[in-house]
């Protein structure tokens, strides 16, 4: 492994930032490629989702995660996501263990967890 | 069951849950013991984080703070670590429970119980916590070195004595008797708490990456020589994984600093600090920390000193008490100059080196005098055994130089002779089996015989035979004159010393009338 996904997601931003918009999907399509050729496919993933966290706070949004049990309805999650503002980069992701509720992540640092799970482990700690 | 469930029924009422903002981490990677953890930019270095898994929370131990993530050593179950898990810190650094409760049990490096003898503390508010990672004592709070440690080797209490709150390393190749010198030194203390009438001192051995059976053997003879009851075995053997071995010293350090800070005497024997460095040298390849000198981190070095810094001798203000520290290294062919050994050996206040050509030339404990010193000990040591043991480095030195000629002795002078011939009776003098260590009153008395001409007639194979006679004709008929003097006031004064000429050549005239009956 040569690169690290943040080193990925700080090269791909700086040379984003400066390229005109028609030309954004080509480079998007080129950076693809170049993580290709250095044989870190595996990783796309992972290099990805650094590289959305990176684009999403230079724009000063944060990166949040909206989990729940079970498949949360549109008008609910249409609700949740009103909460936070445009730049902010809302994803939503169901977690069978968290049995009932909600648990919030934001930037995969700070945790809102309204979660069962959470509760009963509390009580029976 | 009825009160169980009421007991429940309450508790689930009273529950309050007010959830909010929290501090959170993700496992990135986990493997081989180690795992790598986004987010918790506040963790602290060495501080205790807790994972939320599956199966449920497993402590770790936060290593390397790195710009966007935090390399940790799991302490618990690494198997059931997943990527995805949830980290929380705890705001604690590494501690555990100290107390005189421990005495007699063998614990694993976090404190708890692996004897099968039930929990230590009975009570939740017994004991006191210490932490792992600790500041040694600073200089104000320190004495110099000044009371001996007897170690019940004739060798090691004539000529490297050792003081309470000295760091005296012990260090050789494999199979040379290193552990077997340690144990010695734990069982005499029984011996020289006897003879001078005050507790023993508090011992604490701890194994790092030692075999179990090892262990175990170790466990069962302290247990038979009725040293486990003063002794705590800290054990992280070889099956335990590299962040159990590296933190096992830090835990032996941590109890011996309890019972020092009470105002009493404890030993530290860490077994080994090669394994040591060799598990620390693991997490940190592991963890991708630059390798340095045969891939060892740059802070293995700082490792072993901040460590081997906590022995001390406290000064009355301080209570008193002291912890003395008995590194053992192994030495790969003899070599002294590879780097753990000789930071080790810079560290310490001086070093005991077996050596195994000595040890397969039957000269057992195998220690090569010449090379092995004690630097603060000497203030430390028995006035009757420096009046005593002060010719004897000299004339094994003497002899090691004139013993390439043993071969030609009958051309050598008269001198030469009598040289040659001292220094084979005092060899064979200082020689002892395992697990039978002298008091200090019987290692002045054998070696003032010995070096003051008195069993110069003594054939080398009837030494053994004739020492423990000579020492229990004096134990029987001048307890009173020569061996009780010795044992209390430590000193061999003028009155004491013609009594003991006396006693010896009473016991030569009664041997040689025996011989020739």
């Amino acid at each position: 492994m040569k690169y690290s996904p943040e080193d990925y997601a700080k090269a791909f931003s700086e040379i984003i930032a400066a390229t005109a918009d028609a030309k954004k999907e080509d480079m998007f399509k080129r950076f693809i490629a170049v993580i290709q050729k250095n044989g870190d496919g595996m990783r796309l993933k992972k290099i990805l989702q650094v590289v959305r966290a990176v684009l999403v706070r230079q724009q000063g949004g944060r990166v949040v995660k909206l989990e729940t049990a079970r498949p949360m309805a549109e008008k609910a999650l249409a609700e949740l996501r009103e909460k936070f503002t445009a730049k902010d980069y809302v994803e939503a992701v169901e977690n069978s263990l968290l049995i009932a509720g909600v648990r919030v992540t934001v930037n995969g640092e700070e945790e809102l967890d309204n979660t069962l799970s959470r509760k009963l482990k509390r009580l029976f700690k | 069951m009825y009160d169980i469930v009421e007991k429940l029924k309450k508790e689930i009422e009273g529950f309050k849950d007010e959830p909010g903002f929290e501090k959170v981490g993700v496992v990135t990677e986990a493997g081989d013991g180690i795992a790598k953890i986004s987010g918790l930019r506040q963790a602290l270095s060495q501080e205790l984080l807790t994972i939320e898994t599956e199966k449920g929370d497993v402590s770790a131990l936060a290593f390397n703070l790195e710009e966007n993530s935090v390399g940790v050593v799991i302490l618990g179950d690494t198997q059931i670590v997943k990527v995805g898990d949830r980290v929380r810190q705890t705001g604690k650094v590494l501690s555990l429970k100290a107390g005189e409760e421990m005495i007699g049990r063998v614990v694993d490096p976090l404190g708890q119980p692996i004897d099968d003898k039930g929990v230590i503390f009975e009570n939740p508010k017994d004991g006191k916590d210490y932490l792992l990672e600790r500041n040694a004592p600073g200089v104000l709070d320190r004495e110099s070195v000044k009371q001996p440690l007897h170690t019940g080797i004739k060798a090691i209490d004539a000529m490297i004595p050792i003081g309470r709150g000295q760091r005296e390393l012990i260090i050789g190749d494999r199979q040379t008797g290193k552990t077997a010198i340690a144990l010695d030194v734990i069982l005499n203390q029984k011996l020289d708490a006897a003879a001078a009438g005050k507790p023993p001192v508090i011992c604490i051995y701890v194994a790092i990456g030692q075999k179990n059976s090892k262990i175990a053997a170790m466990t069962e003879i302290l247990r038979a020589n009725d040293a486990l009851k003063y002794t705590i075995v800290v054990s992280a053997p070889a099956s335990a994984p590299a962040p159990l071995q590296y933190l096992a010293p830090f835990a032996g350090a941590a109890i011996g600093e309890y019972f020092m800070d009470q105002g009493k005497d404890a030993l530290v024997i860490y077994d080994d600090l090669s394994k040591h460095a060799d598990a620390y040298r693991q997490i940190s390849l592991l963890l991708r920390r630059p390798p340095g000198r045969e891939a060892y981190p740059g802070d293995i070095f700082y490792l072993h000193s901040r460590l081997l810094e906590r022995a001390a001798k406290m000064s009355k203000e301080k209570g008193g008490g002291s912890l003395t520290a008995l590194p053992v290294i192994e030495t790969k062919l003899n070599d002294v100059s590879a780097y753990v050994p000789t930071n080790v050996i810079s560290i310490t206040d001086g070093q005991i080196y077996l050596e195994s050509g000595l040890f397969y030339k039957g000269i057992r404990p195998a220690i090569n005098v010449g090379l092995s010193v004690s630097r603060v000990g000497s203030a430390a040591q028995t006035k009757a055994m420096k009046k005593v043991a002060g010719r004897l480095r000299l004339e094994l030195a003497q002899f090691r130089e004139l013993q390439a000629f043993v071969q030609f002795a009958s051309d050598l002078d008269e001198n030469t002779r009598q040289k040659i011939k001292r220094g084979e009776l005092l060899t064979e003098v200082l020689k002892q089996t395992d697990q039978s260590p002298a008091s200090f009153d019987q290692q002045v008395l054998a070696l003032y015989a010995a070096l003051n001409g008195y069993m110069d007639d003594v054939p080398l194979p009837k030494v053994k035979t004739w020492e423990i006679e000579f020492l229990s004709y004096l134990g029987k008929l001048h307890s009173k004159d020569v061996v009780e003097p010795i044992q209390k006031t430590g000193v061999l004064d003028e009155k004491t010393e013609t009594s003991l000429k006396g006693a010896i050549e009473e016991f030569k005239r009664v041997i040689q009338l025996k011989a020739k009956s």
